[in-house]
């Protein structure tokens, strides 16, 4: 082989160590460049999420990094390329050259080279990738967790509304409800509806209690206004069963044929007279025309008093009907609990009366037969729907007086026992408290004085267990005998810090 | 291309170390058995250095030293050292003689150092005065007394023996001293086959005559292209870093020279084993050092001049351990590969 060859032989062979080399080297800080990008990119991409900035291109751009990863790597590896100085050292000791090939090139005398081997053996290289692979998959790792974990933190940390849309369709639909049932009138059912939107708009998860507080009283207004209407209707049924009573005896005196009796016609003139006759009069339609006909008649005519009785009777029907839709209506509302609109439907049945209850005071409450049980159902047209009348004193069992409303159940405002209220800023005033000994005395009761001292009387026998304080005689200082067991009791009492 | 930077022809190479195999063929005849320590002798001779010769009594290191003056035809001189022994007996004294004319004068009579081999007999025998005699006569080739410096013969070469045993009443040689020797070879029993053919071919133990020997010509040729043997930049270089790495404080230290030893070698050192390396080149036929040269002389040529502590005492930790943790981890291109990238093991000639 000429020298020429040779040198041709071992320039390429030089070559082929570096290259390698640069290869190996490269990959090496590819992936160290490759694991500090992605934490890079993974910390600034929670960081845009954070603030709400982040991206669906966000694999693009961190793609972005891969080929820049590549040219650094192979710049870094470019500049710590080996300097063909060693990389000869290394062939020659490689190939067992015994120093011909450094010889060679220090020395310029060629006279040895076909000593040297036709084709050099390059050594290999290799990358430690058990040191950096554990690091490039917890990087990938990283930032697929960054992509993929929802941020919870800032959304929480938001100053967010309380989810009170439930409360809030509950109590317009009570409002609603007292609308319909003209418990309250529109401008007032509108009042309502703007402090519950107040209070809904003005809500905050940082403060609920306040919220919930303007809920119940809200709450609170509507359900007296409710307990106000029940009331009201149970007083109108009690007029609309005077009422009855009249009808009743219309019909008797319409069915025998005969005139009317001067009772009746003097309970006639009476209702008239009545603030609830000229009221029923002038609204009742059909009906109060029908009584009409018939007070003007004198009553003489018994189809007069069977028409004005059967109007009369179906008015009854229609208004004690509405009423106790009215009623019902406000307890599906659950203004008002089952108990309660039990009770005034059972209370309101009507009673037998008589004409005279009538006369002496058409504003009395006239008592009428118990209602049978299980009223409130839909029976025939006479005897069902009859609301009665409460018997004697005013108030009693008066619908809504401290009656406990229907809770709402668990709100659906999260819980929360961490955060501070309006209130924890409130500093307490300091206050000295009283010295025990004095507010002591002042509890203190006197059990008795003695004029002399005390004086010790001999304990026969010592109980086991505590010292007895419970002495009979008042007079005597009480006196036991201390064992060596109550000596922490003796040593407690005269250690303690006396004011 | 400068001519003092030629490399040795190869036919000139090729006759003398073709001359040199012959005679460490040879020797490797009359003395059985130790072909490895026969070569590391010829190459101590070749490099010009003392060897120490360790071993038990009777294993023929006094043969070899003989066999080995008879085949480099030069001469012999072997002192047996004792503890009486006194500098004069070995470097000569001034004794006063009459002339013919009846004067008295002061004449030196040259000890036997003045020669060409001085085997120097369980040289731990003798006292610290008296060992410390051969100081000057190792290193400068010169003895001085009297005020007088007397050149020794060319070439000089100690070769000294120390048995390994019967320590009581024994001067360990100085550092500086042991510092001097070249190499520090063990002299090893021979093995069965080499005691059974010893047994049937030499009578009382006495080895045959050298059929060959080297003239002074020759020898001075040996010398002459031994000089001319070229130490690559990157083998000195491995060379004083192997040193360099045996001091404790030093940043290429490994963990057993920082746990064990307590100086490292000196400059010394680093010539020695350049110069050793030069002969294993010389005896492979090659006109320069390779790095394989380097590791095959440098343990020969360290062993005795580190000095470990007493922990490695009791740790049972030996020159020979440091030295051969030392060459396996050191690379001998210092190559900056970084820290991900390796050479495999196919690439690594260590392995």
């Amino acid at each position: 082989m000429t020298h020429r060859k040779q040198h041709g032989v071992i320039s390429q062979a030089v070559a082929e160590v570096q290259k390698r080399h640069l290869l190996c080297y490269a990959s090496a800080q590819f992936l160290k460049l490759l694991t500090g990008w992605n934490f890079i990119v993974g910390f600034l991409f929670l960081v845009l999420r954070q603030l709400g900035f982040a991206l669906v291109d966000f694999i693009g751009f961190s793609a972005a990094g891969l080929p820049v990863c590549i040219l650094l790597a192979v710049l870094i590896a470019y500049q710590r390329r080996l300097n063909e100085e060693k990389i000869l050292a290394l062939l020659d000791n490689h190939n067992h050259c015994g120093g011909l090939l450094l010889a060679e090139r220090e020395t310029g005398d060629e006279s040895w080279m076909n000593r040297v081997a036709e084709k050099l053996q390059t050594p290999d290289f290799k990358v430690n990738f058990s040191a950096r692979i554990p690091n490039v998959v917890i990087s990938v790792i990283f930032i697929i967790l960054c992509v993929v974990v929802p941020v919870y933190s800032g959304a929480v940390m938001k100053d967010q509304k309380i989810n009170l849309s439930e409360i809030k369709q509950n109590l317009v639909e009570q409002i609603d409800t007292l609308v319909e049932t003209d418990t309250i009138d529109a401008q007032k059912a509108e009042e309502l509806t703007k402090a519950l939107e107040q209070i809904v708009s003005g809500s905050d998860s940082n403060d609920p209690s306040r919220t919930f507080e303007a809920l119940d009283q809200l709450q609170e207004k509507l359900k007296k206004e409710a307990r106000q209407e029940a009331q009201k209707i149970l007083s109108e049924l009690e007029k609309l069963g005077q009422m009855n009573s009249l009808a009743e005896e219309l019909k008797k005196q319409s069915a025998s044929g005969s005139e009317a009796t001067e009772s009746l016609k003097e309970a006639l003139k009476k209702f008239a007279e009545s603030q609830e006759g000229k009221e029923f009069l002038k609204q009742s339609g059909k009906a109060g025309q029908a009584l009409e006909n018939a007070m003007q008649n004198g009553a003489d005519s018994a189809e007069a008093m069977q028409e004005a009785a059967q109007q009369l009777q179906e008015y009854l029907n229609k208004e004690t009907e509405k009423k106790e839709q009215a009623a019902r209506k406000i307890k599906n509302a659950r203004l008002i609990d089952q108990k309660t609109l039990e009770k005034l439907l059972k209370e309101g049945k009507l009673k037998k009366a008589t004409l005279k209850d009538i006369m002496n005071n058409p504003d009395a409450e006239v008592f009428v037969s118990p209602a049978s049980e299980g009223s409130g159902s839909e029976g025939d047209g006479e005897n069902s729907e009859n609301i009665g009348l409460m018997p004697g004193k005013n108030g009693e069992g008066s619908v809504g007086a401290g009656a406990g409303g229907v809770s709402q159940g668990g709100g659906s405002a999260p819980l929360n026992f961490n955060r501070l209220t309006s209130d924890h800023k409130v500093k307490f005033i300091d206050e000295a408290l009283p010295s025990p000994a004095e507010s002591s005395l002042e509890d203190s009761v006197v059990i008795g004085q003695g004029i002399t001292a005390p004086e010790l009387l001999p304990v026969d026998n010592v109980q086991p267990g505590s010292v007895q304080w419970n002495q009979q005689n008042n007079t005597a200082a009480e006196s036991e005998i201390i064992l060596p067991r109550h000596r922490n009791a003796v040593r407690k009492f005269f250690e303690r810090n006396n004011p | 291309m400068n001519e003092t930077n030629k490399l040795v022809g190869q036919t000139e190479l090729s006759e003398a170390g073709g001359r040199a195999h012959k005679i460490l063929a040879e020797l490797n005849r009359i003395l059985l058995g130790r072909p490895e320590l026969h070569k590391m002798v010829m190459v101590g001779i070749f490099s010009k250095g003392h060897i120490l010769l360790e071993g038990l009594p009777g294993v023929g290191k006094t043969a070899l030293i003989k066999v080995l003056g008879q085949l480099l035809n030069l001469q012999f001189s072997r002192v047996q050292f004792t503890p009486d022994l006194m500098p004069g007996d070995i470097l000569g004294a001034h004794i006063l003689q009459q002339d013919e004319r009846g004067m008295r004068e002061m004449v030196f009579e040259p000890g036997p150092v003045f020669t060409n081999i001085l085997l120097a007999d369980e040289i731990n025998r003798a006292s610290p005065k008296t060992q410390s005699a051969l100081l000057e006569a190792m290193q400068e080739r010169s003895v001085t007394l009297m005020g007088k410096t007397r050149t020794l013969p060319s070439p000089f070469f100690v070769l000294a023996s120390q048995n390994p045993i019967e320590l009581e009443g024994t001067y360990p040689l100085p550092e500086a001293q042991l510092d001097r020797f070249l190499f520090k070879l063990e002299v090893k029993s021979a093995d069965v086959d080499t005691l059974r053919e010893i047994i049937t071919s030499r009578r009382h133990g006495e080895p045959p005559t050298p059929d060959i020997s080297l003239s002074a010509d020759e020898l001075e040729g040996f010398f002459a292209i031994m000089r001319r043997i070229y130490l690559p930049g990157a083998v000195a270089e491995y060379i004083a870093r192997l040193v360099n790495a045996t001091d404790p404080s030093s940043a290429n230290a490994t963990r057993l020279v920082k746990d064990y030893v307590q100086y490292g070698a000196s400059p010394r050192a680093a010539i020695a084993v350049a110069e050793a390396a030069r002969g294993i080149a010389f005896l492979a036929g090659r006109p320069s050092v390779g790095f394989e040269d380097v590791r095959e002389v440098f343990a020969a040529a360290l062993n005795h001049r580190i000095l470990l502590n007493y922990k490695a005492r009791f740790d049972g930790v030996t020159q020979a351990s440091v030295l051969a943790e030392l060459m396996a981890k050191l690379h001998e291109t210092d190559l900056d590969l970084g820290n991900e990238v390796q050479m495999t093991a196919d690439g690594d000639s260590r392995q």
